[in-house]
């Protein structure tokens, strides 16, 4: 097992396209990595980039201490699982998950054992003779897996796997992934759109947006203390309600909607004239007694089952609350921020502003 | 019901009449091969061999060298198909995938030169394979069939290489092959299809082509099957020995419909089937 390093990778399609736009990052040995973002962010490319199907314009990448940027794949001791598979359709399921050793020229007996020990931890013992045709999405999934595994490779690579699965299957198959890559201690980056993957199986998350890494960092850090707008409004569902306004005095004010702010952050904002406010729907509550309360009217509900999402109208800014109370669709009323949950951004440059 | 099944009677006729009329010729040829050289000339015409003899069969093989024949064109056609299929499966991958400059403006020109037409070739051929020796030599015919078949080769296989999804060559780098092992151990056996339909209509090609191979073959043991035939000949030269032209024609057809055949489960065969999720 190994760590990942790389430092200021640039890769640029055609002339103007930059796809990944020095980024530099490293997981540790044994760490579980996710690549979060929408998509044409570029974080397929960087998974490509360490994978060595790409070249990168700039930059180095380095493998347990051993830059790699000349290697092809097939030397960097890496193992990928694609999106869409990518079996061989030609070989059975045990040629699929053989075929890499065999071309490292492992002797027959070593590569039956060692096919049949992962086929064994994956549970697909019992497919190894069918052909790939003959397999459902999510046992396809799995051949990919083992032909990755039976590898023992340095650093695992995953590029979406469970985006062709159905949401029932993905949501089991996220568990036992996490479970699995955790008993074989397998370095791994993971690239997903999809937030509650990167939330639930990662030890820390890079999010990536236009080529940039945003933020990286472990999930509760991500979900508690957005970096920057981007951030903020990605990581979460429902997303965080943003509000730009700007400062008055201790009032943060957008046309008619205004926030009493904490004295602790009062001082950092003499400077900067515009703000932008976040505030996640499960920091909003609905409360009917104190003073503090905002008055609004309820626009849309959306029950989740065991909570409802309330779309509210405070004057004249849409809000996202979650609650468990029912109300009505038209009904008024108080509604009250978690003030010490409150976000700020600065406008202009999009980035948090730390209180001190 | 009653409409359906007029229908289903209606599309039977139909087939019956397409066949009928596609095999025809070939069927004639059978019937000729089969009748005595005077029955072929009589009126009325005799629609079935009165009695069947196979005695043009026998003639064409003891009276000529026909068997030899055979095997000259199967020889010389199998090795310019396998030639043109190789050469044109590693030009057709190297322009589907590996990024060339100027790959699709070759793959033009390729379709440029196919357009000329054979018989420009044909006296710089033969003043090249004198020079060189080649007369009766069976390279003498290989090498050109494999050649003036290039085009179609490239056009077909770089079309199908273009659509196997590219993830499976990325699995396989990533998996340790190496370029041609990823073209000889991954996208050659997906592509069997393609190489059983551009081998076959080559093959075929090359069967029938009578030009390159009157011209450079000079010795009746070194000719093909179609110069044979026509250079079959009665007793005296104003006699066309119509009885032994189709028996001829009928044995260099089965070789042709055997391997179309063989062939046929391939082409169909959807192999690329459980690669990607679809």
């Amino acid at each position: 097992m190994a760590e990942v390093v790389c430092k200021n990778l640039l890769k640029v399609f055609g002339k103007k396209a930059v796809a990944v736009d020095k980024v530099s990052f490293k997981v540790k040995d044994g760490e579980f990595l996710t690549l979060l973002g929408p998509s044409g962010c570029g974080k397929t490319t960087i998974l490509r980039l360490v994978a060595g199907l790409e070249t990168p314009d700039s930059g180095n990448i380095s493998i347990d201490g051993k830059l790699v940027n000349d290697l092809s794949p097939s030397k960097r001791d890496i193992a990928m699982v694609f999106q869409s598979y990518a079996l061989y359709p030609h070989m059975n399921v045990f040629k699929n998950m053989g075929i890499p050793l065999k071309i490292r020229k492992l002797n027959k007996d070593e590569i039956t054992e060692k096919v049949s020990t992962s086929a064994k931890l994956l549970g697909i013992s019992d497919l190894l003779q069918r052909m790939p045709k003959e397999l459902s999405g999510g046992q396809r999934q799995r051949v990919a897996l083992g032909r990755a595994i039976v590898r023992e490779p340095k650093v695992f690579l995953l590029d979406e796997p469970l985006s062709n699965l159905d949401a029932i299957l993905r949501e089991k198959t996220r568990g036992e992934l996490k479970e699995l890559f955790s008993r074989i201690g397998g370095t791994v980056i993971y690239v997903t759109h999809d937030q509650v993957e990167a939330m639930t199986m990662s030890d820390r998350v890079a999010v990536i947006n236009q080529g940039k890494i945003q933020q990286i960092g472990t999930p509760l850090e991500i979900y508690n203390s957005p970096k920057n707008v981007f951030v903020a409004n990605f990581v979460g569902s429902p997303r965080m309600n943003l509000i730009s306004g700007k400062v008055e005095g201790e009032w943060f004010r957008a046309s008619k909607f205004s926030l009493e702010l904490p004295d602790t952050v009062v001082r950092e904002f003499i400077s900067r004239e515009k703000i932008t406010i976040g505030i996640r729907p499960e920091d909003i509550y609905i409360d009917n007694s104190p003073l503090m309360d905002y008055p609004a009217i309820v626009n849309l509900i959306e029950p989740l089952g065991a909570q409802t999402l309330i779309f509210v109208k405070l004057e004249d800014i849409n809000i996202r609350l979650i609650s468990k109370s029912g109300v009505k669709v038209g009904e008024k009323i108080n509604i009250r921020f978690d003030l010490n949950k409150i976000h700020f951004f600065d406008t202009q440059t999009s980035e948090a502003i730390e209180a001190r | 019901m009653v409409k359906k099944k007029i229908k289903l009677f209606g599309f039977f006729v139909l087939i019956v009449i397409v066949v009928l009329f596609s095999i025809s010729p070939f069927l004639w040829q059978i019937i000729t091969s089969l009748k005595s050289n005077e029955e072929i000339f009589s009126l009325p015409i005799s629609y079935f061999p009165h009695k069947i003899n196979f005695r043009s069969y026998i003639e064409i093989f003891t009276e000529r060298p026909f068997g030899r024949y055979i095997l000259n064109s199967l020889f010389v056609a199998s090795c310019a198909t396998l030639l043109c299929v190789f050469v044109s499966s590693l030009a057709a991958y190297a322009i589907a995938r590996i990024k060339i400059k100027g790959g699709s403006k070759f793959l033009i020109v390729v379709l440029v030169v196919a357009f000329f037409p054979q018989i420009i070739y044909l006296i710089p051929l033969y003043e090249l394979f004198g020079v060189l020796g080649l007369f009766n030599n069976p390279i003498a015919l290989i090498l050109p069939y494999a050649t003036i078949n290039l085009p179609f080769g490239i056009w077909v296989l770089t079309s199908f290489f273009k659509q196997i999804p590219k993830e499976i060559e990325d699995a396989a780098k990533v998996d340790g092959f190496s370029r041609g092992k990823v073209l000889f151990r991954i996208i050659l056996p997906l592509s069997a299809p393609a190489l059983a339909t551009t081998a076959i209509l080559v093959f075929i090609l090359c069967w029938n082509e009578f030009l390159f191979a009157l011209t450079f073959m000079v010795k009746d043991l070194a000719r093909t099957v179609p110069v044979g035939i026509a250079m079959l000949s009665g007793a005296s030269m104003y006699e066309i020995p119509w009885d032994k032209i189709s028996a001829a024609t009928v044995i260099t057809t089965l070789p042709l419909v055997i391997i179309t055949i063989l062939f046929q489960r391939r082409i169909v065969e959807g192999l690329t089937a459980g690669a990607v999720k679809g």
